[in-house]
């Protein structure tokens, strides 16, 4: 069953339409990726997704659920957690307090609790603990006191991922996880994504320009083109693609 | 300048800051979380002073119980313009002048239904009916029992509310909204929750801030405004995004309104009716200067945008 089901998605920013009739399915365990060249409406489809973007038509079934109209923080807690291409963070907060942040219903957010201290303070320090265990998992973890503004760009992607895994998600999109990263990290950066799927079963969807990396871990791939879908396959399908090849590469 | 008139001068500037800072914590809090420079809060001081007024003239002279009242009116009616004006207009996206606008609009219809309320119940310039006794007396240095009220109270108000901002899972959610409250919703902070409870907080504070005024001056309709402009003197001096500036000035405003001007009178001859241009020379010449006010000045706690 898939998990993810969009239909006939449309976005239109005044007379510009940056989504133009987007269908697509991502199933339950892949990995898929999204490609297009720059503006080709790849970020908009992710914002119109995870709900920060209104739909102009369409529908985004999540789960068999229709989410279309939920706001950003529902479809978040429905299980769809995001990442950035400018990795978005708080930057004048410590690492474990961005890992803090998304947990849901903590005792110590609501106002006749938050007095007291006694009554979050064991709670808050579970919510310690499986932040710390998920920063150990993106080998984050000498750097929990840190502030976010502190770390180095590859990192910062690192902790916006295991700030996405606090939420438990059950998909992940990610909108270019290697921007601005050095090659090595760049590889290192997928490999984790791929043990999130392996070992947490969280499904992806990933934005991505360095197709030599993306294409060895993704199962499946869309291409968009002009807000519109141009082609899908798997990766070998699409590296050959003669089209993907012409409005991609120039050749 | 006489000593004696300058130690008057500083106990009224200590204890005049201190219903400042308590005023203009909110007017910083709602700029950071809500970016929103709400005049409507004169008018939440307003409601708060008259919640304890009724209480007090209703036979309950425990300042506790006052206090409470004088919170709970406060932040109810932060909670209303809130949830009745200023969340639909955030859902409209319209622009941040027709907020400062509508917190004005909001602010007028307050203070005439307590204008017609007062009218009604004749309430016009009653104070709280605490009595006054002097508590302190050391040569020209006299403190009331009010001054040993609304200094400490103000002060344990302020810190807990420094504690609630830095210490608790609420008080990160609502660092995260002051920083950036898109990524908040993505993060699945319930921002509009939090929103709400700030609401509440700020207007309560408020609302306790007028209280206490209301107990060494008298309560009309208008106090609350009277007090915004040295209030919002006090919070732009602090940069409307710091809690520890935003306190400072609070008590700078109170320093230029009591014992400066005073020292002007005295030696110099200006008027005391020109007090109330002071927190305006202040905001001017800030904004002129140092539009940033004490932010990076001082070492900070309990911020919201640094």
């Amino acid at each position: 069953m898939p998990l993810l089901e969009l239909y006939n998605l449309r976005k239109d920013f005044g007379g510009l339409r940056a989504v133009d009739d987007i269908s697509l399915t991502v199933p339950q365990g892949a990995i898929i990726g999204l490609i297009g060249p720059n503006g080709s409406g790849k970020s908009t489809l992710i914002d119109l997704i995870a709900g920060s973007a209104d739909l102009t038509a369409g529908k985004v079934i999540f789960a068999g659920e229709d989410i279309s109209d939920l706001p950003a923080d529902a479809v978040f807690h429905k299980g769809i957690a995001r990442g950035y291409q400018e990795p978005a963070l708080y930057f004048k907060m410590t690492v474990l307090d961005n890992l803090l942040l998304p947990v849901k219903g903590q005792r110590g957010e609501q106002p006749w609790y938050a007095p007291r201290h006694s009554a979050w303070q064991r709670e808050e320090r579970k919510h310690a603990e499986a932040a710390m265990e998920v920063l150990r998992q993106v080998q984050l973890l000498p750097h929990y006191d840190t502030l976010a503004s502190d770390l180095s760009g590859g990192q910062m992607k690192l902790l916006e991922i295991a700030r996405a895994l606090m939420g438990k998600p059950k998909l992940l999109l990610l909108d270019e996880p290697t921007a601005g990263v050095a090659p090595k990290l760049a590889y290192d950066i997928f490999q984790q994504i791929a043990r999130l799927r392996d070992d947490h079963g969280i499904t992806l969807l990933i934005v991505e320009h360095r197709l030599e990396i993306l294409f060895d871990f993704v199962d499946y791939v869309y291409v968009m083109h002009l807000g519109a879908l141009l082609a899908q396959g798997s990766a070998a399908e699409i590296g050959a693609h003669a089209t993907v090849r012409e409005v991609y590469f120039g050749d | 300048m006489p000593p004696a008139l300058l130690t008057t001068s500083l106990v009224n500037t200590i204890q005049i800051g201190s219903l400042y800072a308590l005023m203009a914590l909110g007017i910083t809090l709602t700029f950071s979380v809500m970016k929103l420079p709400n005049f409507a809060h004169a008018e939440y001081v307003t409601a708060g002073a008259y919640a304890a007024l009724i209480v007090s003239l209703s036979g309950s002279l425990n300042p506790i119980v006052i206090l409470a009242a004088a919170f709970i009116v406060g932040a109810l009616t932060a909670l209303v313009s809130q949830l009745a004006v200023f969340k639909p207009l955030e859902g409209r996206q319209v622009s941040f002048y027709t907020l400062i606008l509508s917190s004005f609009a909001i602010g007028l219809i307050i203070r005439y239904i307590l204008f017609t309320m007062a009218d009604y119940f004749n309430l016009f310039d009653l104070r709280i009916q605490i009595p006054l006794q002097i508590v302190y007396r050391q040569g020209s240095l006299i403190l009331s029992n009010l001054f040993a009220l609304v200094v400490p109270t103000s002060i344990l108000l302020v810190i807990a509310l420094t504690l609630l901002l830095n210490r608790t899972a609420l008080g990160r959610e609502m660092r995260a909204l002051a920083n950036n409250a898109n990524l908040a919703r993505v993060i699945g902070i319930p921002v509009e929750r939090v929103k709400n409870v700030t609401w509440l907080l700020v207007g309560g504070l408020a609302g306790v801030a007028g209280a206490l005024w209301g107990m060494q001056t008298a309560v009309n309709p208008l106090m609350g405004w009277v007090a915004i402009i040295s209030v919002f003197a006090a919070a732009i001096l602090g940069g409307l995004s710091s809690f520890s500036g935003t306190i400072l000035g609070a008590y700078v405003v109170a320093f230029s309104e009591n014992t400066i001007m005073l020292f002007l009178n005295f030696n110099f001859g200006v008027d005391l009716a020109y007090k109330p241009a002071i927190p305006f020379i202040i905001i001017i010449a800030v904004l002129l200067i140092r539009p940033q006010g004490f932010t990076q000045l001082i070492k900070r706690g309990g911020d919201l945008q640094r």
